[in-house]
This record gives structure tokens, sequence and C-alpha cells, in this order.
């Protein structure tokens, strides 16, 4: 009963900001190509109305994607985007996102990305960023709550 | 038929044949005379425990001080600066050095503004070899190839936070004697 009534206190709280401010909430799962082998997760980010996104993200290689040696990276933290360009059901975002590898090191990765509008709640995005002083490739479906 | 089963059958086995090992190219890191460094600084930060790298030295490596006692200064191969701390304050790297006709590497770390230097081997020029470094709670290993590692006690510093990367640098006292390029392939 209690979490039930913090989720709907929750859902309260989202329909409010969504109202108020515009804000969209936007869940997505990700798959990154990085210096580190095949990395998947997911970001859970609002978008404001002037296309200003901000969220968290978790991601980690798929056990033996690395076929180097097998190490695990953890990456968390948060995300940060700002649309610089946008045309119709194209934008182009550039990309800040900073947290913790493994839990212990923080690492900055800075991006742009092009997401492109499928429907009204479904985007594609297809990114590249640098991780670790090397380019990383990363796509994203976007699902717009 | 027969030859459409037989292009069926080489296209079969072209499909399940193995994909070739991807490797990463070595970066090579040139260090011209008299200078210390790279021309063109790396950034980067340590992304997890571990530190793996393959190095080779080819025979640029070998080299004469201009002052007798300089040749036993230790230059730099790759490190890193420790938790949030400066480089000279608290780091871990492998050094190297041209020695009575050999290619000596160390350990060569900073603990509380303390260096801290130990002797871990000898390499070959012209030979891939792989360097290990690795960050505990309290201590850092060293580790080339099967020599047995060396490990070396951190300082009182924090878990979480930036680890910058610390790449090839020359000396020392004395910037090197002619150009030296060293490949090194870090391995994820």
């Amino acid at each position: 009963m209690k979490r039930l009534i913090i989720y709907l206190l929750l859902s309260v709280l989202l329909l409010i900001t969504h109202l108020s401010i515009g804000q969209q909430m936007r869940i997505s799962t990700l798959a990154e190509k990085t210096i580190m082998g095949l990395q998947v997760g997911t970001e859970v980010s609002y978008r404001l109305k002037n296309n200003m996104t901000f969220g968290g993200f978790y991601q980690r290689n798929l056990r033996g994607a690395n076929e180097i040696n097998n190490n695990v990276y953890e990456y968390t933290g948060g995300a940060f985007s700002l649309a610089i360009a946008k045309c119709e059901n194209i934008m182009i975002n550039a990309v800040l996102r900073g947290g913790l590898s493994n839990r212990r090191f923080v690492i900055v990765t800075p991006g742009i990305d092009t997401e492109l509008k499928l429907t009204k709640i479904l985007s594609v995005n297809l990114g590249m960023s640098i991780r670790a002083a090397e380019a990383a490739v990363n796509a994203k479906l976007i699902l717009s709550l | 038929m027969n030859r459409i089963a037989l292009y069926m059958i080489i296209f079969s086995l072209a499909m399940m044949s193995c994909e070739p090992e991807w490797e990463e190219p070595y970066q090579v890191y040139k260090i011209n005379k008299g200078t210390h460094a790279p021309l063109v600084p790396k950034i980067s930060s340590l992304q997890s425990e571990t530190l793996v790298f393959n190095a080779v030295f080819n025979e640029s490596a070998i080299y004469q001080n201009a002052l007798e006692e300089n040749q036993q200064d230790i230059n730099k191969l790759m490190g890193f600066a420790d938790c949030n701390s400066k480089h000279h304050d608290n780091s871990a790297r492998f050094g190297w050095r041209w020695f009575e006709d050999q290619l000596e590497i160390h350990a060569y770390c900073y603990v509380n503004g303390e260096r801290v230097v130990a002797y871990i081997g000898t390499v070959e020029l012209n030979e891939k070899v792989d360097y290990m470094l690795n960050v505990s709670d309290t201590q850092y290993t060293f580790q080339i190839e099967d020599e047995a590692p060396i490990i070396i006690n951190r300082g009182d510093v924090c878990n979480i936070g930036v680890y910058y990367m610390l790449y090839p640098y020359f000396g020392g006292d004395e910037t090197a004697p002619h150009d030296i390029s060293i490949q090194i392939r870090l391995t994820y």
C-alpha cells in the first residue's frame, strides 16, 4: 500500500511538471561501441521546452563482448544535451555525459548526436562521442512518455 | 544442381568461419630532440582499476645523456595520477631508462609527495612487452610480462575521483638527445 501511494505521488508529480512547464520524460535503450567493447544500457531523461535534455544513464559491457580480456566497464552518471540545430523531425544535439566508470573513476564523455523522430512517441538517435580519448559510436531508441 | 550445392556449401563454410580478431593499432609517441614530451598532449583518464598496455621500444631508446649522472634518471612511460591528486603528489607510472647497455623498466610513484622507485626488470628492443598496473584501495601493483609483481603502497588519497592519465615523458633534467619513438597500445 505504501509503495502504491509513492508510485501515485510520483505519477502525479510527473504529470504536474509535464503540464506546467512542458517537460517530457524519455526512456531510452542504448548501445555504444567503445574502445572497451560494446556496451548496452538505459537512460531516463527529461526534455524541456527549449530542447534542453538532462537525465541519468547506466551502461555496461555485454558479457563476452570484450574479446580481449573480458573486463567489464560499468558507466553510470548524468547526461546533458542541447539542441544545436533542428529541421522538421531531425535534431542535432551537443551532448555531455559524465559519471563514474566502475563506480570509482570520474570520467566525462563529450559527444554529438542526431535524433530522428519516427512517431510522436518514438525516436532513434545516432551519435558519436569521445571515450578514453578514442571515438565511440552509439545508437539509442527513445520512448517519449 | 551439384554446382549449386557446392556453392552453397562453400558459402555456408565462409559464413561459419571465424571473424578475424580486431586489434587496435599501436600509437606512436614521438619525443622530438630537445623536448620532454610529444608535441600534442593527450588528455584522458583512467577507466578501471587496471591499466594494461603493450609497448615496443626501438633503437631510438638508446641514448647518452650530456651529464653522466643524468643517465640514472628515469624517463616515464605511462601511468596515472591518483585520485584527485597532482602527479607530483600521488601517482603511479612505469618508468624506463637506457642504463648499462640495457633498457630497464621501473615502477615510478609519488606517494604523499615522496618519490618511490623500484626496479622491475629489463626488456628487449623491438619486442612487444605487456605492462600491467593495478590500483587497489591500498597499493599499486606493477608487472611486466611474467616478471614478479612489484607492490608499492598508496598514499592517503580518496578512492572515487579523477585519475588522469600520464603519457611518455623524457627526463629527468635533460631533454631528449635525439628523436625517441615509443609504440604503445592500450588494452581494455
